[in-house]
């Protein structure tokens, strides 16, 4: 049986083995965060005491390699500022992963003080069409989201008594793994005046540069890297940095695998020539 | 010549009436988005609970149609019909534990730390993590398939692939300091230009499109071929 070296069964091992490896004996390399991360981070750090801030956890499980760091990392930002953070979704399958964050990161020594319903507030999933949800959103905040995650009413919490709708929120980040950005770009920035950045998985992240650079954005935190620059500008290296080697690895492993490949295949293309010329 | 009065009835029922109903849904759908007016948002708030009413109807349908597939393949004994099996436990397992809910029943929040929540952090998280990350191994095998410098648009497409690879990752930036600087020039300015052609593109298609509809101009809906 001959086994090309582009055979897949050739290939998957291969990957294993270099990210097992990576994980196994991590290389701690220099990480320079990108220009759009800091600019999510100067945001956040600039924002005055009691901001509000709205983390919309837009993702599902096949997501949380790269997004559940990232959530992490700027849930502690806003929660080390002592701003107030609301998080909600509009992805049904990733509600309990989202109040899954909110809770451990609560939990964590330095944020036992905070209070739900006071410094943050998880509401959960929102039926219904989202460019709807998010204008009701914006006239009415407590009365879209009647209660919390936990069926606690939001009318009488201490954290809506002055952000009544999306016009009072402070900064928006939409982390997520399908196109919701879209539409809280024009429903939610575009429409309510927002200040907004957006997380997303790598494979989005081309799409978010056109935001980017239009300004509906003014920060963008893409894939894994994104979320291991994040955790090194809060100086708390984390999972985001910890899968850095193992992804550079696997780039460069990818770059080798298609040069060889290159090679072989103008080798074979100069050999058919040849043969073609010899045989007329 | 005189139309059978039965023909016009038909005709109204069949064309002029949905022509109508597109028409004043479609200025409504469009407008009710840009009245700054209380009316406007409790219009929408409705609206929005009408969806989800028919969501939640559209659940059970789809709840239904796999449940009467999967009893299908079972009793027909098809092919991979031990996987629908597993369809069966893994509903039972899921709606079970989220209904009963830890003795507080469905209609309360969902117990923190309950079987429910153990279940889907170490099952479906796990699970739909293992599922994404299988990307993992298609991404390098497709690329090392298709990366080939057949041609020289082919081999531009090889060199930038490259140089964004290596340049978003840390390893690009001790490789070479231009790397990261180069790998975010293209992020930037031809990954964006080419994006925006073809979000321009698509938004003047999905404008041209809602505004046929909404006069009628655009008729295939209606079935017909009229």
């Amino acid at each position: 049986m001959q086994v090309r070296w582009t055979d897949p069964r050739l290939v998957f091992p291969l990957v294993a083995a270099a990210i097992v490896f990576a994980l196994l004996f991590p290389v701690r390399q220099p990480i320079k965060p990108q220009q759009a991360v800091v600019q999510v981070y100067d945001y956040i750090e600039r924002l005055p005491k009691g901001s509000a801030v709205m983390l919309a956890v837009d993702y599902d499980p096949q997501a949380k390699a790269e997004l559940v760091p990232m959530t992490t990392a700027v849930l502690r930002h806003c929660l080390r500022k002592d701003l107030r953070v609301i998080g909600m979704t509009f992805w049904p399958q990733g509600t309990a992963l989202g109040q899954s964050i909110f809770t451990a990161v609560a939990q964590e020594p330095q944020f036992r003080h905070k209070k739900a319903g006071s410094d943050y507030v998880y509401l959960g999933y929102k039926p219904g069409d989202m460019a709807q949800v998010i204008t009701n959103m914006g006239e009415n905040l407590p009365n879209t989201f009647r209660q919390d995650y936990q069926n606690r009413p939001t009318t009488a919490m201490p954290i809506f008594q002055d952000v009544k709708s999306l016009k009072d929120v402070d900064y928006l980040l939409d982390l997520a793994a399908g196109n919701t950005p879209e539409t809280w770009v024009q429903f939610g920035g575009d429409k309510y005046s927002v200040p907004m950045a957006v997380g997303c998985t790598a494979v989005m992240g081309p799409d978010m540069y056109v935001r980017l650079t239009a300004r509906q954005i003014n920060g963008l935190i893409a894939g894994l890297r994104g979320a291991a620059d994040y955790e090194v500008l809060l100086d708390r290296p984390e999972l985001g940095v910890a899968g850095m080697f193992a992804q550079s690895i696997i780039h460069v492993m990818i770059i080798v695998l298609v040069v060889v490949g290159n090679v072989a295949f103008l080798a074979t293309r100069r050999r058919r020539a040849r043969e073609g010329e010899r045989h007329g | 010549m005189r139309v059978p009065p039965g023909q016009t009835a038909m005709r109204a029922i069949k064309l002029t009436i949905p022509l109508l109903l597109a028409l004043l849904f479609g200025l409504f759908g469009f407008g009710i988005h840009y009245v700054p007016h209380p009316w406007a948002s409790d219009t929408k708030e409705f609206i929005s609970l009408w969806v989800r009413v028919i969501g939640g109807i559209a659940w059970i349908l789809g709840a239904y149609g796999l449940i009467h597939l999967h009893t299908g393949r079972i009793q027909k004994k098809q092919s991979g019909w031990g996987y629908s099996v597993f369809f069966f436990i893994g509903l039972a397992l899921m709606a079970g534990t989220a209904f009963y809910n830890d003795a507080r029943w469905f209609w309360n929040a969902q117990a923190q730390g309950g079987v429910y929540n153990y279940l889907n952090n170490a099952l479906f998280v796990s699970t739909g993590a293992t599922m994404f990350s299988l990307l993992g191994f298609f991404i390098p095998s497709a690329a090392v398939r298709t990366f080939r410098a057949r041609s020289f648009e082919a081999t531009l497409l090889l060199i930038t692939a490259a140089v964004v690879m290596l340049g978003m990752v840390p390893l690009g930036q001790m490789v070479s300091g231009y790397l990261p600087g180069a790998a975010e020039w293209i992020m930037l300015v031809p990954n964006t230009a080419a994006k925006r052609a073809i979000m321009l593109g698509v938004s003047l298609g999905v404008i041209a499109t809602s505004l046929r509809l909404i006069f009628g101009l655009e008729r295939s809906y209606l079935g017909g071929g009229e």
